[in-house]
């Protein structure tokens, strides 16, 4: 069932079993789990069913002067469904490189390796909406460019789009007919209140406070409690309560908030093809939308001693008129109607009266390119259930660039703390210090030269770019918007992390975190699919544990869950 | 040993050819096909289901009857009805009725066993299952035997509404992967299986009483639907939207007329309907628990993967 905090009494005691904060991927992937079982679970969502900016002010914080990251509150939609509600769908799981030690990368290696989670993402590529769990290039798939032999990149590796998925919008129907799921919408967590006696107190979570804006306060006792509030708000609630924790729960040894990585991703160099090329989307056979792209093999990242990354051949930028295509001139005109986190890349660049006017032009000259390329948005995007994942437009010129998404490594100096201020409901807002180091960028570089001699090496294109520009060209939009990991990460020592290979914080009991916050490293992936996969497999060490029904436990006394 | 003599009354429909074929597989079993019409054929009797007296005459010599008749309501119980009074006069020692899991209701949700409530506010149809499950019930009463079988919906090739009809509506991509439409249990009773379970009721002496008959994990609508649909070849399956299911649920009514009067012409061209009934069942969440079919009658289900991916063979094939 799904009701509003207004409609419960003020100060009112909400008991579960299960009470899980966030209902985004990671806490509707997680409580779907329970549907039908006689397992009760609470989903506490901040915000409504629908955007609110009072709500979503909740959210601000501040940036540590110089640092290129969005605004805390963007792309952390408040409302139910969470940032599924924007998304853009792409789907790949890890790489097996991703959970290794790796030692030219500082802090690497996660507690589990790729068969702990295997189980797991098959599941949440269905949840997530991308159809086979299979990312290995098919047979029929063209490839992208005719003939490339792998190097040191392989283009046999595909990337999958859910619709994107929507979590509220899509499992809203079987949520509320969940009679052991109670969503309380509205409802903020503002406290982790803890419990415990002599050497153990504070090692278990007592319960956790909870206001809305519209002055409700509410209390919730649960047995076992799970944060899926995303990568930024996790360590800011967990620094915030401090009843027996001086520093935060979970942050005995200083790392929450820390190893905040995003990924490093732009849209930079030249590339000639001298084959035919595809780098376009293909239907797979149940119907999602894939993609080959360049993967930088696990081999080579060895040799390199880099970290991850892909490249996939795009369009020029959009707002450079010189491209001589209409279809992105007409994208140009259309910046103003997109979201502000997907208009980033279509707001720079010249936007004088005559790069309008060579925009107007590109139009004028292709005008049926144009109308086709729009009637196909409208049809395969706008109206469609499942979208046309981007913009696909083949350069006039026949000259492409290349979008590049890369893995950032763990610095402990890039992170998330508490700012002065506070929010309308008293949680101290976020100070967001997002760093990179030269090694990110290294990465990029050593790809990009990897890549263009394998081009060379088959013949099949060549990529110019500017070696001396890359920081820049990577850095002009500044972190990656909506990746936020690695601020309460895995670690099998808990000097090394947050929570352990169960995604249960170090020294608590009862309290765990889903999400991407728990990510050691950030690998090349888009972190959803990952994010979905790692909430299943919590959810499967939470049906394993026994529990007795919540309606058993008294007001006063939650049962004291084993030490651990 | 002698095998006993079973009349398949509906043997011409699918789901009475079903089970004929599986009674004539099981050696302690003699098949005599009841049928509305046609030559009479060696082991074939003709005989009208819903008239008490030919059927009792059709009855001669059978120990056993299975009941699968199809049709409109009035015909399920006008059948039912006349086949427990003809039992009784034949002497026929056991009957082995098809009911539906339609008497379970629209509104049904979650695990449901043979003790669940049955429809409250019943469709027609299921009405007329719940009507011909209470004459057989009533037949037993009076000292008969009988077991009810519940199963899901029977599918195979010879399944007009759920593989032909859903078959000719994935290739013209009217139907695909439905979103939270379809998340309801698509309970499969594949038409072997449903064979398999017929013999097993005829034969088990602790059968009785009502038993489902379906698939232990169901696939949801959207996963049976991707799955049919790659297995015909019917690619790359399409997403509707929540507005195209509006359409198609505006556009059934017309179309149900137009194929009632245009059905003496008999055009394979019309494109069937969608209806509400169908979208409903769609979203319905219920799953028919097979324990009691897996302590009485012990029969091995086909996992619905083959049974979806054979079904669409013997389409391609037909």
């Amino acid at each position: 069932m799904i009701l509003d905090i207004d409609a419960l009494d003020d100060g009112a005691l909400l008991q579960a079993d299960i009470c899980v904060a966030g209902a985004g991927a990671a806490g509707i992937a997680l409580a779907l789990q329970f549907e039908g079982t006689s397992t009760q679970v609470l989903l506490l969502e901040s915000g409504g069913e629908r955007a609110e900016a009072a709500t979503q002010a909740l959210a601000e914080g501040e940036l540590a002067p110089g640092c290129r990251h969005p605004p805390p509150h963007r792309y952390r939609p408040r409302r139910l469904g969470g940032a599924t509600t924007l998304w853009g769908g792409r789907c790949m799981p890890l790489d097996p490189i991703d959970f290794r030690v790796r030692d030219w990368v500082p802090l690497s290696g996660w507690p589990i390796g790729p068969d702990d989670l295997a189980p797991y993402y098959p599941a949440a590529n269905r949840l997530c909406e991308a159809g086979d769990f299979d990312y290995a290039a098919p047979q029929d798939m063209p490839p992208t460019l005719q003939g490339f032999v792998p190097g040191s990149f392989t283009q046999s590796a595909i990337e999958r789009f859910s619709c994107p998925t929507d979590f509220a919008a899509r499992y809203r129907l079987r949520l509320e007919a969940a009679a052991n799921i109670r969503i309380v919408l509205h409802a903020t967590v503002t406290e982790i209140r803890t419990r415990g006696q002599g050497q153990n107190q504070g090692r278990a979570v007592a319960g956790l406070g909870v206001r809305s804006l519209s002055g409700r306060r509410m209390r919730v006792r649960a047995q076992d409690y799970v944060l899926a509030t995303g990568g930024l708000e996790i360590p800011r609630l967990l620094l915030a309560s401090r009843d027996a924790h001086p520093n935060g729960v979970g942050n005995a040894h200083g790392m929450v908030g820390r190893t905040y990585m995003c990924h490093l991703a732009g849209t930079l160099g030249a590339v000639r093809p001298a084959v035919p090329v595809h780098h376009g989307y293909t239907l797979a056979p149940e119907g999602t939308y894939c993609r080959r792209r360049f993967a930088l093999r696990e081999a080579a990242q060895r040799r390199l001693r880099s970290g991850n990354m892909v490249a996939r051949l795009h369009h020029p930028q959009v707002t450079d008129p010189s491209h001589g295509s209409g279809p992105l001139s007409a994208l140009r005109f259309a910046a103003p109607f997109i979201t502000p986190e997907y208009a980033t890349r279509l707001r720079d660049g010249p936007s004088g009266a005559t790069a309008i006017a060579r925009h107007a032009a590109n139009i004028a000259a292709s005008p049926l390119e144009t109308a086709g390329f729009l009637l196909h948005w409208l049809r395969r995007r706008t109206l469609a259930a499942r979208k046309f994942p981007s913009i696909v437009v083949r350069p006039p010129g026949g000259v492409y660039s290349l979008d590049v998404h890369a893995e950032q490594v763990p610095n402990l100096d890039s992170r998330v703390t508490l700012a002065e201020g506070l929010d309308a409901l008293g949680l101290p807002r976020l100070r967001v210090d997002w760093r990179h180091l030269p090694a990110d960028i290294d990465t990029v570089r050593q790809g990009l030269r990897a890549l263009s001699a394998d081009f060379a090496a088959s013949g099949t294109a060549r990529l110019d770019w500017d070696e001396d520009g890359l920081e820049a060209a990577l850095l002009c939009h500044g972190a990656y918007g909506g990746h936020h990991i690695g601020t309460a990460r895995m670690s099998a020592d808990p000097r090394h992390g947050v929570v352990d290979a169960d995604c249960r914080v170090h020294g608590m009991a009862n309290l765990w975190i889903a999400g991407s916050a728990v990510f050691p490293t950030s690998g090349q992936a888009n972190p959803t699919l990952t994010i979905v996969a790692l909430a299943l497999r919590l959810a499967a060490r939470l049906r394993a544990a026994s529990r007795p029904p919540a309606s058993a436990l008294s007001p006063g006394q939650a049962p004291e869950p084993a030490m651990t | 040993m002698t095998a006993e003599t079973v009349l398949v009354l509906g043997a011409g429909g699918p789901v009475g050819r079903a089970v004929l074929a599986a009674v004539r597989a099981e050696p302690a079993l003699r098949g005599i096909a009841g049928l509305r019409q046609g030559a009479a054929l060696p082991d074939t009797r003709l005989a009208d289901a819903t008239d008490a007296r030919t059927l009792t005459a059709a009855l001669h010599g059978c120990s056993l009857a299975v009941n699968a008749v199809g049709g409109g309501p009035a015909t399920l119980l006008a059948s039912t009805r006349a086949l427990c009074e003809a039992a009784r006069a034949a002497g026929v020692r056991r009957v082995v009725h098809i009911s539906s899991m339609a008497v379970y209701g629209g509104q049904a949700a979650g695990m449901v066993d043979e003790a669940a409530p049955l429809a409250s506010r019943p469709s027609a149809y299921e009405a007329a299952k719940i009507a011909c499950e209470a004459e057989v019930k009533a037949f037993v009463a009076a000292g008969g035997q009988a077991v009810t079988l519940r199963p899901g919906l029977v599918f195979g090739p010879g399944s007009v509404q759920w593989a032909q009809r859903v078959a000719r509506l994935l290739r013209a991509r009217r139907l695909g992967d439905l979103g939270p439409a379809g998340d309801g249990f698509c309970n499969l009773t594949y038409e072997p299986d449903l064979g398999a379970g017929v013999v097993a009721a005829l034969l088990s002496p602790h059968a009785a009483g009502a038993i489902n008959l379906a698939t232990a994990s169901p696939l949801t609508w959207n996963a049976f639907l991707v799955l049919f649909a790659r297995a015909l070849g019917a690619t790359p399956v399409r997403r509707l939207t929540a507005r195209r299911l509006r359409i198609e649920r505006l556009c059934a009514p017309a179309l149900r007329l137009a194929g009632i009067a245009t059905r003496q012409r008999g055009p394979a061209w019309l494109p069937p309907p969608v209806p509400p009934s169908l979208a409903r069942l769609f979203g319905q969440r219920m799953r028919l628990d097979p324990g009691l079919a897996d302590r009485l009658l012990g029969i091995v289900r086909t996992p619905d993967e083959d049974a979806v991916r054979a079904t669409a063979a013997g389409l391609q094939a037909a």
